[in-house]
């Protein structure tokens, strides 16, 4: 200090003003020197806090939004991708009895969006002491947002997935439907299962045509009531590839609500019911007797003459007064003849051959609903006779359907399938006879429709062939005449056959107009030529301008 | 003897406080940075919420259309509403029967068709 006011003078008087100057200044820049080191420390501070924050905070990005179903379940969609069953978010209303106002109130205003629940039944359940009080499930996505926007304090929405059925009853029994949680109990939703409940599983297409099922469960129910039926199934299949085009069963119920539907309702008659179908087995038989070349076509067989097979009378139901070759055999659906045929091929051969169709097990479709055959185990020479024309064994429909679509489909055996088919799920197949014998089979099964019992089926343009079975229901002592199965199993087009379709009825009523009869030919037979009509546009069948290919057989000019 | 730093900062210290002052910058920059990156976060999960949202829209409604052109729906309306029925064989035909049903004009000028 001394050296810079050395150069000044040794004035005293300005030394002290000098040093009174220097010691307010020198306080001043102290005092700043504080304030700068706080603002420093401040500002450090802020900086190494913006430094934390920016640098060591923790990182969210993991923290998007998520999806919180917790569960999903694939699509159904049909073989052209119509919905059959999704998976739509529903709503659970709960209510926390602390936060709600006026119990009253809530009810009068809730009471006005649910139209399935009472002010009484609301009110009641309002004033209830809880903190998570149920007050209606399944809300749909509208309803909630009504409830919401009342403004009502208290009231909690819980998310819930739940599987939705649009088209209602209509292939219910195919597409089965889930319980709460999603798990499939019947149909598609309990086979396909597992591929369903993947996660983001793509949907699932099946064989079935929507069109086509609709067309089929519509003439089925119409003929179902109109012949006062209990029961009644349908099936189409693409006889080519073994795909199922469309399974009706009857009575069916509103998969939406399955807990409200009968049992019995639920029960998929099409693949899961076995009847004794009767005269519907007699192509088996001739095919299996061609194939082994005990016969020929032209060969005539005394079914004037009764036949006794261990004391018991074979019976006709429309007796012949002179003898007949195979194919009046088939069209008069002769039982006689039909056994004669069976026993020169013998027991074993048949139950071999029977087996190769797939008619000795269970069907090998998806279907859990797939019920195994009942069949004699002791097979005596009266149970080749009976079961050739269908008697003492009971199959599913859905086994005959696939029997007679192999016999048609050039003698290869197809197993049926519910799933598309796509190149993952390719037909297996198997020869069960020679493509010489089924050619033959197509002519006597297109006599049937045209000379025979099937006369009711045919449709102009496409060629239906078929055989009617009306057998009576096995009761107590016997047979029982009053009460029936009628079935008819048809094919199409038949120069080339495509598609097969079965119908069957259990216990029809005769009605006016069928002359007092409740037999096959009078209701099975003209559903499936209905069902064949309405379909057959829709499959993109061709309809022929002249005359079909004549049976040869048949003098009588065809359509 | 009292030295003022402030009077007499070298060059060491203007490095040092330019250095804090970008240590500043950087930090205030970085800080504005991630907020916006937040935000731009918050933001995209709001629209992953909507789309979620829209898509269950579109399954509900997809859901509501299938109900609603059911083959079965749609057939019971056109036969209460316009009597419309299935097509019956009969009232199908082909192109040569229409050729034989309806005999080909001939042209005015006597031309071939």
């Amino acid at each position: 200090m001394t050296q810079r006011y050395d150069l000044k003078g040794p004035v005293r008087r300005r030394m002290r003003i000098a040093d009174n100057e220097f010691s307010a200044v020198s306080e001043g820049r102290i005092r700043i020197r504080i304030g700068a080191v706080f603002f420093m420390f401040a500002l450090t501070i802020a900086v190494l806090r913006l430094a934390e924050v920016s640098l060591l905070s923790p990182s969210n990005s993991g923290k998007y939004y998520t999806s919180n179903d917790a569960v999903t379940r694939a699509d159904i969609v049909d073989r052209n991708g119509e919905l059959l069953a999704t998976t739509l978010e529903t709503y659970t209303l709960y209510a926390r009895s602390k936060y709600v106002w006026n119990p009253e109130e809530a009810a009068q205003k809730m009471s006005a969006v649910f139209d399935g629940m009472s002010r009484q039944e609301l009110l009641a359940r309002l004033s209830r002491k809880g903190d998570q009080i149920l007050i209606k499930r399944g809300l749909t996505p509208k309803e909630k947002q009504t409830v919401f926007e009342l403004g009502l304090p208290g009231l909690i929405f819980e998310a819930e997935p739940k599987r939705v059925y649009p088209r209602g009853a209509l292939g219910a029994h195919v597409v089965g439907f889930t319980d709460v949680d999603l798990n499939g109990l019947a149909g598609a939703e309990r086979a396909f299962n597992e591929e369903l409940s993947t996660e983001n599983a793509p949907s699932l297409s099946l064989s079935i045509d929507l069109k086509v099922q609709n067309a089929a469960a519509d003439e089925l129910q119409k003929s179902l009531e109109h012949f006062s039926a209990d029961t009644g199934a349908a099936i189409v299949m693409n006889l080519k590839n073994g795909e199922l085009l469309a399974m009706a069963s009857l009575p069916n119920y509103d998969p939406n609500r399955p807990d409200t539907a009968l049992p019995q309702n639920l029960f998929n008659h099409a693949s899961m019911s076995t009847y004794e179908l009767g005269s519907v087995f007699k192509p088996i038989t001739m095919a299996m007797a061609l194939d082994e070349g005990v016969t020929d076509l032209k060969e005539t067989f005394p079914v004037h003459k009764p036949l006794k097979v261990r004391n018991k009378y074979i019976r006709d139901d429309h007796p012949s007064k002179v003898p007949m070759a195979m194919p009046e055999i088939l069209a008069e659906s002769s039982n006689r003849g039909t056994a004669m045929l069976a026993m020169r091929v013998g027991g074993d051969r048949q139950q071999a051959f029977l087996s190769e169709l797939g008619l000795m097990a269970r069907v090998p479709v998806e279907l859990v609903e797939s019920a195994a055959p009942q069949v004699q185990t002791e097979w005596q020479d009266i149970t080749t006779v009976t079961v050739s024309y269908g008697h003492g064994i009971s199959v599913t429909p859905l086994a005959l359907t696939t029997a007679i679509a192999a016999l048609l489909n050039d003698g290869e055996y197809v197993q049926p399938t519910l799933m598309k088919r796509d190149s993952v799920n390719a037909p297996v197949t198997r020869r069960v006879i020679s493509g010489d014998t089924s050619r033959k089979l197509r002519d006597l099964m297109r006599y049937v429709a045209t000379d025979g019992t099937g006369r009711n089926a045919r449709v102009k343009g496409y060629g239906v062939m078929g055989k009617t079975g009306t057998a009576d229901k096995p009761s107590v002592d016997g047979y029982d005449e009053k009460r029936l199965v009628s079935s008819f199993i048809a094919a199409f087009p038949y120069e080339d056959p495509q598609y097969v379709v079965f119908v069957t009825f259990d216990e029809p009523k005769a009605v006016e107009g069928t002359y007092g009869y409740a037999t096959a030919g009078w209701n099975a037979a003209p559903t499936a030529g209905r069902i064949i009509e309405r379909i057959a546009p829709i499959l993109g069948v061709e309809k022929r301008s002249g005359p079909i290919a004549l049976s040869p057989f048949s003098e009588q000019a065809l359509r | 003897m009292r030295s003022y730093p402030g009077y007499r900062r070298g060059v060491g210290g203007s490095i040092i406080f330019a250095l804090f002052l970008v240590g500043v910058i950087l930090t205030v920059g970085l800080y504005f940075v991630k907020t916006r990156a937040q935000t731009a976060k918050t933001e995209a999960s709001q629209l992953l919420r909507k789309v979620e949202a829209e898509q269950k829209a579109v399954k509900l409604l997809r859901a509501e259309l299938a109900h609603l052109e059911s083959p079965d729906r749609l057939s019971d309306l056109a036969e209460r509403e316009l009597g419309l029925l299935p097509v019956k064989s009969e009232q199908t035909i082909s192109p040569e029967e229409l050729v034989e049903m309806i005999p080909m004009r001939d042209l005015p000028d006597g031309g071939q068709p």
